[in-house]
């Protein structure tokens, strides 16, 4: 008799449910991650979309700003904004392990810690910016 | 030295006898210092000879005995028994075909690991006379964590991208290969890149990062494969906007 | 039967089977090299080595002082031509694997660095932080993928040799995956199995280390050389004999008893300094150390553990940058395995068989008695390492022994003249097939493998450890007799073909049999005391009658016969063996007589 050796085949569209019990849940995770990029997408349209009504007219646009500041559009950026957020931070919290090891003047390695240090450092940094910017510019 | 019974449930496989993999579970009394393997050791010795495994070093560095043990990939050998419950479930490796009980066929990696073309391709032949080269610390440093690889395949049990695109070249292959790319000693990019940055290369790591979490030997290889396309990103551009293709 | 025809065959794809073959196809691109090996290579017990491999690269070092260090180190057993040429020849060896891509540890400046190793009197130990064989046997494995002419076969178990009319022409191997016979034709083979650690009971040997190679030699007719001396490496984890490099040492850690007391000072290794000297102290050779501790454990100073007897590693002082730098593999094994971080607690350690200085007997050139039959490794006795080995010349082995064997394999394959045997070598093939289908044939399992080899196993501790008298080895000759006689026993509750390993485990039990009584013998025959092999029943070392190497010979089921063979001296005679401050004091008064 020979050998027979037996696949190990997943399910296509299940695997990620049947996660094997690492230290977190990292095929449940990665979905999650991946899956909220839906929402920055989500968000590129209504601002072409607000763009698109500059274009055409205050009256385009003062309609385009009704809509988003009606009960439900409101409700629809907040919505945006916690996914964008989230993926934002799956992200940061990647990046060290994606990225060739900076080296301080030693040679050291610059800690994965300081790296998201940085990283939220500039998070923070552009979102006072912004804030700012819309403080001078809003009438 | 406290004994305590263990439920140890293996999953069985024996290409002439069955048709499809079963479970069957032994009674084992484990002393409070074991491992998994220690435990199917005594399985084997006392209970069962027919059970199939693969191990040797018992110190978690000859890379074979890795098995998914409670549905995680692990190396038996440093399993410590008293981590788990009273029932221990024990399989093989996952995402690779059974030979046999916890045995799985290794062949898909070794050919992939054939491929990556795992060895220094000098810039130009060095000879003994010349002495060693010159390798500052840092540049050790580098490569160091993505030279620890013992082949034990845990990382392909782990990779989801490789259980559903066999062309996959995967966690460890790819590791290997960026350590040699990155190695100050070597030259050899252009040979690896159809291997490395091609079809099942690094572009197919959807950086899921279970791959880092299972090595049991810190070789961090989604890390490895991150900066394997930054360095792939930067050849294509060297080469195809650069006047001369870079050189 | 499959059959494969090669010009050369390797058997074992560790350090230095995978050196070898390289060695083959490098000198000699047009033949083929068969590599048949019971595991795959990265799996070979180099693998589990740490501390590092000696070659002299520093300018303050000579290859006088190592070859000095080397003879002394071997109590004058080894045969001092196969020295000089292997001092020569070790820092070109581990140059090539620098260039092949091995990590070594970097001095500030990108130089190879070293490490003091014991009983070396300069730090001629490269290393590659504490897994030096780790990165050793993977630089070799994944060099070995560029030669198209190397064709491996892993996961085949060589069971016998093919032998005829005093010339090698094959072996026969089960291809484990199917229980297939293969038979592999070969102009040479190159023996490279490692050793037999596994027939004892508490090694830092891994499991697959049975003897395989020695065993098929043996019973070839090829004598097997200096097998009594067996190395118990000092600091061993109790319980699961897991291996602490002599590296920790080398960087300047402590051996104390349960008082605390650095106790090596009382076994003329010392005196203690703080700070680590060469061959003093912790930096003594393997054998001195372990007497020492079975001479603390007689006085009861040695710690009570619930794996027995055993005393601390004390690494504390080195602080946790310079263990997590240069013994990194060290702290997880201490910690995962006797929950003992080095960094912060003495780590409890004890003597653990380690190493065969014994083996297959080779000339220089690697070859044995059986033309074109070649053997390297741990499984050889060339003999570089007398009766006893210094640490770190085992790897440098691999490499220097593994190149040879290899070019001179090669030359053999491409110059012996064909022979005209094709019929009696199949008939020699069929009968080893047939052998193995008795043994699935057999239908009552009157004993059990593992009770016989455990059985074995304890008999070896117990005549044959650390320190021997006539006694215990001849009670140990008799149980070793006793299983050969019961091992037809044995039989397969297995039947499978597919991957048994109930099957390979009787086939290696058998091995490490014969291996076992080679050694039990010699140890009975050798009346003195010499390196690690300690008669308390003749204290001194008697080179008017010993300074031979022992010679065991297969007689069958016979016990073997053993005879003796003068040892190579070429420029150092017998000396007093001298560490710490005797050996200063010695040297100071032959500066002042000259």
């Amino acid at each position: 008799m020979a050998r027979r050796p037996y696949p190990q085949e997943v399910d296509r569209f299940k695997w990620w449910i049947a996660d094997p019990h690492f230290n977190r849940p990292y095929y449940l995770d990665y979905i999650a991650r991946e899956s909220t990029c839906i929402f920055i997408a989500l968000y590129t349209i209504l601002f072409v979309w607000g763009l698109g009504a500059l274009a055409s007219g205050p009256e385009a646009f003062a309609g385009f700003m009704g809509a988003m500041q009606s009960g439900w559009g409101l409700a629809l950026q907040l919505v945006i904004l916690a996914f964008a957020l989230y993926h934002t931070v799956t992200w940061f919290m990647l990046a060290p392990q994606g990225m060739k090891p900076l080296r301080m003047k030693n040679g050291k390695r610059v800690p994965a810690t300081r790296v998201m240090q940085v990283l939220y450092g500039a998070f923070a940094a552009a979102t006072v910016v912004t804030l700012l910017l819309v403080w001078v510019l809003l009438p | 030295m406290t004994v305590q019974n263990r439920q140890i449930e293996v999953l069985r496989y024996d290409p002439e006898r069955d048709e499809t993999p079963r479970f069957e579970t032994f009674t084992v009394p484990c002393k409070e210092e074991w491992v998994v393997l220690d435990a199917l050791t005594y399985i084997k010795d006392e209970l069962d000879p027919s059970l199939t495994f693969r191990w040797s070093c018992h110190m978690a560095v000859c890379g074979s005995c890795g098995m998914q043990v409670d549905n995680k990939p692990t190396l038996s050998c440093k399993a410590f028994v008293r981590d788990y419950g009273e029932k221990i479930r024990v399989e093989p490796l996952a995402n690779f075909p059974i030979e046999r009980d916890l045995v799985i066929s290794q062949d898909d990696f070794m050919e992939k690991l054939q491929r990556g073309r795992p060895w220094i391709i000098p810039e130009q032949k060095r000879e003994v006379e010349d002495g060693p080269y010159v390798q500052t610390p840092m540049q050790l440093d580098d490569i160091k964590e993505h030279t620890m690889c013992i082949n034990c395949l845990l990382c392909y049990a782990a990779c989801p991208v490789y259980a559903l695109e066999r062309d996959f070249v995967g966690p460890a292959a790819l590791t290997l290969m960026y350590r040699y790319n990155a190695d100050s000693r070597d030259a050899g990019w252009d040979e690896r890149r159809e291997v490395f940055a091609g079809h099942g290369g690094v572009w197919e790591c959807s950086f899921v990062g279970a791959c880092s979490d299972v090595c049991p030997k810190h070789v961090e290889p989604a890390t490895a494969i991150q900066k394997g396309k930054m360095d792939s990103a930067v050849d294509y551009f060297t080469r195809f906007l650069m006047p001369g293709g870079g050189k | 039967m499959q059959v494969v025809e090669t010009d050369v065959a390797v058997i074992g794809a560790g350090g230095a089977g995978l050196r070898a073959a390289i060695a083959v196809a490098e000198t000699a691109p047009d033949l083929d090299v068969a590599v048949v090996s019971k595991v795959l290579p990265m799996r070979s017990h180099t693998v589990a080595a740490e501390g590092g491999a000696a070659g002299v690269i520093r300018g303050e070092d000579s290859l006088d002082a190592h070859f000095d260090d080397t003879v002394s180190g071997g109590d004058w057993l080894c045969d001092q031509d196969a020295v000089e040429l292997f001092v020569e020849d070790a820092p070109k060896q581990l140059t090539r694997l620098e260039h092949w891509g091995c990590p070594w540890s970097r001095t500030p400046e990108g130089g190879v660095n070293t490490r003091p190793f014991g009983g070396m009197k300069i730090e001629r130990t490269w290393f590659a932080a504490d897994k030096s064989g780790f990165h050793i046997l993977h630089t070799l494995f994944q060099t070995s993928l560029k030669y198209p002419s190397i064709k491996r076969f892993d996961e085949f178990f060589s069971a016998e040799l093919l032998v005829d009319e005093g010339r090698v022409a094959g072996v026969v191997a089960i291809e484990v995956r199917t229980g297939e016979i293969w038979c592999f034709k070969a102009k040479s083979v190159i023996i490279a199995s490692g050793g037999a650690g596994k027939v004892y009971p508490f090694t830092t040997n891994g499991a697959i280390k049975t003897g395989d190679g020695m065993a098929m030699a043996y019973r070839a007719g090829v004598p097997l050389k200096d097998m009594e001396f067996v190395q118990y490496h000092p600091t061993g984890l109790p319980g699961t004999g897991i291996l602490l490099t002599e590296g920790c040492r080398g960087e300047g850690g402590y051996l104390t008893n349960k008082h605390g007391y650095r106790y090596l000072q009382d076994y003329g290794l010392g005196p203690p300094e703080p700070s680590p000297r060469k061959k003093a102290m912790e930096l003594g050779p393997r054998d001195r150390l372990s007497q020492a501790f079975w001479h603390e454990m007689q006085k009861g100073n040695t710690i009570d553990t619930p794996y027995g007897e055993a005393i601390n590693l004390d690494l504390r002082h080195l602080g946790e940058d310079k263990i997590n730098e240069r013994l990194p593999f060290v702290r997880d094994l201490a910690t995962s395995y006797m929950r003992a971080d080095p960094v912060h607690v003495p780590v409890p350690v004890r003597p653990v068989v380690h190493y065969m200085m014994g083996g297959i007997h080779t000339d220089i050139d690697a070859r044995t008695s059986i033309e074109g039959l070649f053997a390297a490794g741990e499984c050889a006795a060339v003999s570089i390492n007398g009766a006893n080995r210094l640490g770190s010349n085992s790897l440098t082995e691999l490499l220097v022994f593994g190149d040879r064997a290899g070019k001179h394999a090669a030359q053999f394959a491409r110059e012996a003249a064909p022979a005209d045997n094709a019929a009696r070598i199949d008939a020699q093939a069929e009968d080893c097939a047939r052998k193995i289908e008795n043994i699935y044939a057999r239908e009552e399992r009157k004993e059990s493998t593992a009770e016989l080899r455990r059985t074995m196993a304890d008999a070896m501790e117990e005549g044959c450890g650390i320190y021997r008298d006539e006694g215990r080895i001849r009670s140990t000759c008799e149980t070793l007799a006793d299983l050969r006689h019961r091992l037809p026993g044995t039989a397969l509750k297995d039947k499978s073909k597919v991957f048994n390993t109930d099957l390979l485990s009787i086939l290696e039990l058998e091995n490490m049999l014969e291996v076992a009584e080679s050694l039990a013998h010699s140890a009975y025959a050798r009346s003195e005391s010499r390196g690690s092999h300690q008669r308390l029943d003749h204290t001194g070392r008697d080179d008017d009658t010993f300074l031979k190497h022992s010679m065991a010979h297969y007689r069958g089921d016979q016990a073997p016969e053993i005879g003796y063979l003068d040892v190579v001296i070429t420029k150092s005679p017998p000396g007093e063996r001298l560490y710490g401050g005797a050996a200063d004091a010695k040297a100071q008064k032959v500066e002042a007589a000259e």
